[in-house]
């Protein structure tokens, strides 16, 4: 089976056994959902390249030991949780840039996808944390319910709670 | 679907079409191999790291066991505590013991005459005078 073809747990099983083909099928596979991620959390968006980069560069490191209890999308996320909370952390006492670099997307869809990344952000800033996860990853990543418990590592019923509360406050922001 | 989720859906379209930089793969295998050290190396490092606390260690029991000046014993204090007899270790002989130490001699006294007798005392505590009658049976 080739490495695009294949699950992320093969994946991963393929790279402990030393290819490193089936790792840069992961960094594909996973790249853009993660910077995207990044690009929200973190305070200063142009760093969401460095913090995706960082991600991997743990993921290489900590992969080869990584025991299956969880699926290896959950082990992303959190690790890219952690890293953007570092940078925030670093970014409070650091100025803040005055100039967006532009992101990966071509220059047809760049204005609108910057755009989009913008309203999200509006949107979800105002959310407590745990709605703003559920929303980040169930609309706007298209994560499943299940996905998005174990990334979250709760029930699917406090997910599913979760969104409707959320959607009963983005629908008040919406409609303003 | 409501008002709301297509306009969530709409927004998250155009969100979605934010795409990581296409370099981020490669820089990621850059940097991978960049972490990746030999296999040796992390065996040379805790070594190397085992050897400096090794030193440290000793040095460290080292100069807290050195003793002081001040408790040196001297040489006196050392004929001092020796034993009377002390067994001496000679190859081929095995312990040998040494002979006693020979004793000091006792100051010289004067030989007891009747010129140098104790004055001697009686009941009441009064030195009496030696008697002449004495004397004259011993001449």
């Amino acid at each position: 089976m080739a490495n695009e073809d294949a699950s992320d747990d093969e994946l991963v099983r393929r790279f402990q056994r030393g290819d490193a083909l089936a790792f840069d099928a992961l960094v594909r596979r996973h790249q853009d959902r993660l910077y995207r991620l990044a690009s929200v959390w973190l305070i200063d968006r142009s760093r969401a390249e460095d913090a995706t980069q960082e991600v991997f560069l743990r993921a290489y490191r900590g992969l080869p030991r990584f025991r299956f209890r969880a699926q290896p999308f959950t082990w992303l996320y959190r690790t890219a949780r952690l890293v953007c909370n570092e940078m925030n952390r670093q970014r409070r006492f650091e100025p803040m840039p005055t100039e967006l670099p532009a992101a990966g997307t071509t220059a047809d869809n760049a204005a609108d996808a910057q755009l989009a990344l913008a309203h999200v952000r509006s949107l979800v800033a105002d959310l407590p944390p745990r709605q703003r996860e559920v929303v980040l990853l169930r609309i706007f990543e298209e994560c499943s319910v299940r996905e998005t418990a174990m990334a979250m590592g709760c029930r699917e019923g406090t997910v599913k709670a979760l969104l409707n509360k959320a959607r009963t406050q983005l629908a008040g922001r919406l409609n303003e | 679907m409501t008002d709301v989720d297509q306009d969530l859906d709409a927004i998250g379209r155009q969100y979605r079409q934010l795409k990581a930089p296409p370099t981020l793969a490669a820089q990621v295998r850059d940097g991978a191999a960049k972490t990746a050290r030999p296999p040796a190396f992390g065996l040379a490092v805790g070594l190397a790291a085992g050897v400096v606390a090794s030193v440290t260690a000793v040095l460290t029991v080292a100069l807290w066991m050195q003793p002081d000046k001040a408790s040196i014993p001297t040489m006196t204090e050392i004929a001092r505590a020796m034993p009377e007899r002390p067994n001496v270790s000679v190859p081929g002989l095995g312990n040998i013991r040494l002979p006693d130490r020979p004793a000091l001699p006792k100051p010289e006294q004067p030989p007891l005459d009747d010129n140098n007798l104790p004055p001697a005392t009686d009941e009441a505590g009064t030195t009496a005078l030696p008697s002449t009658d004495a004397k004259e049976k011993n001449a």
